[in-house]
Formats: C-alpha cells, sequence, structure tokens
C-alpha cells in the first residue's frame, strides 16, 4: 500500500473518532459552579482532533502516489499470530491458565517456525514446561493466583 | 537523616533486595542485548510482579532492569551490528568498525565501562538536583503543572520522527484515552459506554502491555520469513579487563562529561529518550574532534559519546520523575507505575512523605550501576551465546508473561481484552507508520494537564489570566509555544529538501 493510502486511511480513522468524541463531549454538562465541566476538555481535544485530521487528510491527497515497496508481510503468519493471541485471551478465565497456555504456545510456536527448523519434541516439552513452571512461580511463590479453568488446575 | 539510614536499612542491608537489583540488572542486560526484545518490555513484564513485594524490593528491581536494559544494547550493537535497544543506535557507528578490525573485546569493555560512569555521573546529578527541584516545585500550583504538562505534551510532536501531524493525531488519542472513566473534579462519568470495568478508566500498564509487548510479538508474525536470519555475529577476545588503560580512557574526560551533561539534559526533557541522547552525543563529539574523518571507522571516542548519553538518560529521566511525577519515557512512565502502585506519588512533597523511598531509589540506582559493571564483564560470554536463543520459541513465552502481567494488574480477564486490544492499535499504527510513543505520554500526561487546568480556573473564578501572569507558567507556555514553531520549521524545511531532492530525482 502507498504511503498516500496510508494517510488516507489515517485520516478518516482519526476524523471518525474525532466526532464520535465530540458527540458525547457535547452531553457532558458542568456540574458544579466555576468550573468548566467535564465536557470542556474532551471537546477540546476532539475538536483539535478533528481539525488535525482535516489537515492530515489535505497532506495525503496532495501526496504525489508512489511505487510502493512492496510488501514482506507474511500474511498467514501475523493473521495466524493475530487469531492465536485473541483465542488465548478469550479462553485464558474459562478454560483456565495452564491448559490454554499449553495450547496457544505449541500452536505459536510452531507458527514462528520455519519447516525445517521444526523439532516436535522440543516444542512440545517448552509448551507443557513454561505454564507449568509460571504456575508454580506465581501461586506458589508470589501467592498470585491464575486462572484455575476447567479442571480445577 | 532518619530516613536516609532507613533507606541504607531497606536497601544496603536487604540482602533480598540486593539480589532482585542483581537479577534486575542481569535479565535487563539480557532483554537489552536481544534484538527484538527491548528493556521496555522486560520493565512491563516485570511491573505486575513487582507490585506483590515490598514496595522498596519491587522499586529495585525495575531500577536493576532499567539498567541493566540501557547498558545491554551495546553487546548486539558492536557484535551484530543491530543496537540491541534503540538507545544504541549510535554505538553501531562506531563499535560495529572496531568489531570488524578485530577491536571487539575493546570496544565492548570500553562501552561497559563508560556506561557506568555515564550512569554514575546521571545518578549524582538526580540525587544532587531533585531535592532543591522539589522545594522549588513546592511553590508551583495547578497553573505551573498545567503549563509544564502542557510544554511536555508539545514536546511529542517534536519526537514524531518524519509525521508530525501522526505523532500529534497519536498524543491525542492518548489523551482521548486518558479521559475514559471518572472525571476529575467533578466526578461525571465519561466515555464508559455502560461498562463498569471502564470507570476506573484504562490502565497505563495495560496500554504499555499491548502497545509495546503484543504489537511486537505480532509483528513477528508478519515478519516470521526473517525470524531465523542467521545473523553474522562478530568474534570477540578480552585482553585486559575493560579493554582500555584508564589512563587512556580518562585522558578523554571532555567527551565524556561532555556526553554525559547531553544526556542528562535529554533525560530531563520529556519525551526525548536514549537514541537521540546517543545520536546527538556522537555529533557534538565528532564536530569538536580534531580528526572527525575517524568517526565511523573505529574511533573510540565515538562509542564512548554513544554510550555515556544513553546511560545518562537515567539518572535524567528520573528528575522531572520524582518531583513533579512527569514521566519523560516510556521506562519512566512503568516506573511512575510501579511507584504509585505502593503509594509512593512523585511531587513536590515526595521527600517529606515518602523520603526513604526516595533515598532507597538512589541507593539501589548505585547499587545496580555496579552490578552492572560488574556482571555486563563477569557474564559477557553467556550473554554473547544468549543472543542465539531462537526468537520464535522466546517471542510465544514472552506473549504468555503479557497476559499474565495483565491479568494480574487487576485480577480481572477485562484487562487481558484490553491488553489484545491495544495490541491490534499498536499493529494498526505499525501498519500507518503512526508513532505510538506519543500515545503513552499523551495517555500520562493527560489526566494531568485536564486536573490541573480545571483547578487553576476554579481558583481565579474563570480567568484565564492566570496562566500568564505566573511566571514560571509563562515560561513555560512560552517554550511550548518556541517548541512547537521550532518543529514546525524543521517540518517545513525537511519537505522543501525533500520536494527538491524529488525535482533531481526526475530532472
Amino acid at each position: 500500500m502507498t504511503d498516500k493510502k496510508k494517510g488516507i486511511i489515517t485520516s478518516v480513522l482519526f476524523l471518525a473518532f474525532s466526532i464520535v468524541m465530540i458527540i458525547f463531549a457535547k452531553d457532558i454538562k458542568p456540574m458544579m459552579e466555576n468550573d468548566l465541566g467535564s465536557g470542556f476538555f474532551p471537546m477540546v481535544v476532539g475538536i483539535a482532533m478533528c481539525a488535525l485530521s482535516v489537515l492530515r487528510l489535505i497532506l495525503a491527497l496532495r501526496e504525489k502516489e508512489k511505487e510502493a515497496k512492496k510488501s514482506n508481510d507474511d500474511l498467514m503468519g501475523g493473521l495466524g499470530t493475530l487469531v492465536l493471541i485473541g483465542g488465548y485471551c478469550i479462553a485464558f478465565n474459562p478454560v483456565g491458565f495452564i491448559i490454554s497456555t499449553i495450547v496457544y504456545l505449541f500452536l505459536q510456536i510452531l507458527l514462528l517456525t520455519p519447516k525445517a527448523k521444526r523439532n516436535w519434541l522440543v516444542i512440545s516439552i517448552i509448551s507443557v514446561v513454561t505454564p507449568f513452571a509460571f504456575y508454580a512461580l506465581f501461586v506458589y511463590l508470589i501467592n498470585t493466583p491464575l486462572p484455575r479453568g476447567l479442571f480445577g488446575f | 537523616m532518619g530516613q536516609i539510614s532507613q533507606a541504607i536499612h531497606m536497601v544496603l542491608f536487604n540482602p533480598f533486595c540486593l539480589l532482585l537489583i542483581l537479577i534486575g540488572v542481569v535479565i535487563g542486560i539480557i532483554f537489552g542485548s536481544i534484538p527484538g526484545l527491548s528493556s521496555t518490555m522486560a520493565l512491563i513484564l516485570f511491573l505486575p510482579m513487582s507490585f506483590g513485594m515490598d514496595p522498596m524490593n519491587g522499586i529495585s528491581l525495575l531500577i536493576g532492569l532499567y539498567l541493566g536494559g540501557m547498558s545491554g544494547g551495546l553487546i548486539s550493537a558492536i557484535l551484530l551490528k543491530i543496537p540491541g535497544t534503540p538507545s544504541s543506535i549510535a554505538t553501531v557507528f562506531d563499535g560495529g568498525p572496531m568489531a570488524d578490525k578485530g577491536e571487539a573485546g575493546k570496544a565492548i569493555g570500553v562501552g561497559i565501562l563508560t556506561s557506568f560512569v555515564g550512569g554514575l555521573i546521571s545518578i549524582l546529578a538526580l540525587m544532587f538536583i531533585s531535592p532543591y527541584l522539589a522545594k522549588v516545585t513546592l511553590a508551583f500550583t495547578s497553573a505551573e503543572y498545567f503549563s509544564i504538562a502542557l510544554f511536555a505534551l508539545t514536546i511529542i510532536s517534536s519526537l514524531s520522527g518524519n509525521s508530525m501531524v501522526n505523532g500529534i493525531l497519536s498524543g491525542f488519542l492518548g489523551i482521548a484515552l486518558s479521559l475514559v472513566g471518572i472525571a476529575p473534579i467533578d466526578g461525571a462519568i465519561r466515555f464508559t459506554f455502560g461498562e463498569s470495568k471502564l470507570y476506573g478508566g484504562f490502565n497505563s500498564v495495560v496500554i504499555l502491555i499491548g502497545i509495546y509487548a503484543v504489537t511486537d510479538i505480532i509483528r513477528a508474525g508478519f515478519e516470521r520469513r526473517d525470524i531465523d536470519k542467521k545473523l553474522a555475529k562478530k568474534s570477540y577476545q578480552m585482553d585486559s579487563l575493560y579493554g582500555i588503560k584508564l589512563g587512556d580512557y580518562l585522558k578523554r574526560w571532555v567527551n565524556i562529561i561532555r556526553s554525559a551533561l547531553i544526556g542528562l539534559s535529554i533525560g530531563i526533557l520529556p519525551g526525548i529518550g536514549g537514541s537521540t541522547a546517543s545520536l546527538l552525543a556522537y555529533t557534538a563529539a565528532k564536530n569538536s574532534s580534531k580528526h572527525p574523518e575517524t568517526f565511523g571507522t573505529g574511533e573510540v571516542d565515538g562509542l564512548i559519546a554513544s554510550e555515556t548519553s544513553n546511560n545518562a538518560v537515567i539518572g535524567g529521566s528520573l528528575i522531572p520523575l520524582i518531583t513533579m511525577g512527569i514521566p519523560g519515557n516510556v521506562a519512566t512512565a512503568v516506573f511512575l507505575g510501579g511507584l504509585t502502585i505502593h503509594g509512593i506519588s512523585p511531587g513536590p512533597l515526595v521527600f517529606s512523605k515518602s523520603g526513604e523511598y526516595i533515598y532507597g531509589i538512589f541507593i539501589a540506582l548505585i547499587i545496580a550501576n555496579i552490578f552492572m559493571l560488574i556482571t555486563e564483564r563477569a557474564g559477557l560470554r553467556t550473554f554473547v551465546r544468549l543472543l542465539d536463543i531462537p526468537k520464535y520459541y522466546l517471542l510465544p513465552i514472552v506473549l504468555v508473561c503479557c497476559i499474565i502481567g495483565a491479568y494480574c494488574n487487576k485480577f480481572t480477564v477485562f484487562d487481558v481484552y484490553c491488553v489484545f486490544i491495544f495490541g491490534l492499535i499498536g499493529t494498526l499504527f505499525k501498519f500507518l507508520k503512526i508513532p505510538a510513543t506519543p500515545l503513552i505520554i499523551g495517555f500520562i500526561l493527560g489526566n494531568m494537564t485536564e486536573t490541573n487546568f480545571r483547578q487553576a480556573l476554579m481558583q481565579t473564578g474563570g480567568s484565564w489570566s492566570i496562566f500568564v501572569t505566573r511566571p514560571i507558567s509563562l515560561i513555560f507556555l512560552l517554550v511550548a509555544v518556541f517548541s512547537v514553531a521550532m518543529t514546525i520549521r524543521k517540518q517545513i524545511v525537511n519537505a522543501k529538501k525533500g520536494k527538491v531532492a524529488e525535482e533531481e530525482e526526475e530532472g
């Protein structure tokens, strides 16, 4: 994607955000005498952001469209990581720390490791030992509970 | 005096505290030296762990991490020609060529030694400046605090790199995020969208973990083709303890002092950070050298300038944090979180209210600095070997630490979701080339700016003139205007240069 397109996306996102902010800030009324109220500052920030996003849009539109450098991004790796982290966050509490971490670590390491380097034994050992080690460290050593989840551990 | 002896008792005569400083320094060096892991990440990951400890122990651990992390970057900067942390960028310029010439051992030795000296000078400055500055800030009212916070926010624009507008937008988003929850002064509930977990607002730890650590791991996924790239590691040979004769080192005292002062002042100014300090000190050393042409070819003075100044940032950055509660960079923002959770609120009264902890911090800093000097040299072989740990094992484990850290903050899964969402925002920012540091600074200063602004106006019954009639407030506002003007000017000059270059290219 060219820098120009990125600039346009940036300005539109911030513009939308600032408009929502202004709409909500409008309804916050001052409650005390002598005070500007809790709506004033959000309003100032919203308007400033709005003005800046318009400026950003103008700058972006004036930019020349340059040949974009071909992105070297690995979409499978990136989106896969996103899905794994998202899934891990959702499963963290209901499934419990140990099981969700084993599954996450195993899949994430598998995803990041180049095919030629995949050593199933090492990956399995890391994915199983790490959560137990962390669990022991936090729950028994620092007295910090972690989610127990489905099976009570 | 009672406070000082109490501080000595809590740190110096407390083996557990000393052990934590040592652990912090070693882990800091490891995180600092491995490219892809940052010292900020180390601080963020260990912050939740420090919550459960005695205040002094927890803070000492963070101090060790901060100091170790600042220095660890030089190992990979010299051996791999990749700065382990952004602040060791300038170390690559001469450290790399020195390694090419077979002087890697000398480069690392000098780097460690001069890191120690730079750190020490700045810590001493911190110890002598901050009590006096705290006395001065006692006279500050809301008007001054507002102006200082505003000044700090304008500095954001100067650190936004090539895209100033993107940086300011990022800063505003940070301020906007700080507005979520119960408002100061009148307690109005803002932008919570009915979610009661947002009443307390977002937590800075959660934002830090998301935007810095989680984003980096998601990026590693996008860049997984390069994850295993073999880095050509230079071999090194240590001839003497620190690779340089003490006399030969001290001969360069002008450079050492100048670089330390540059680091110190950059550290005091909010929002600039170690990488700028090391680049500035490097340029200053080069410009004042009798033989500037040797810079970039393995000049010891260049290495000294870079490593002295980036460690001098440490003491400098703690000055506004301790005396006014203003964090200058991400590391001190984490630090602020560590202090407040233990009930130590930095500000003018901190010396009378929690003086024993502040003196404890000074002692811990000096000890950490000494530990860094010894362990980085003694454990060099191990640190160098750790550079080989595959990142595809390391990063997923770091992510697990991130999630634990977010969860342990308040023991709610809500924070875990937030960390993921901020990771997404950080990834989007990277994609759109929007800098993330302004967001953090904006988030932390947003609340301070608003509260003091409204308080000042309440005191005057709504008259805005208070901000320009109080001299210190006026000075900071003027400096803020000046810094904005300078940044805009620089931007325009750069734009013109860019245009000329483009036309030349086309012609």
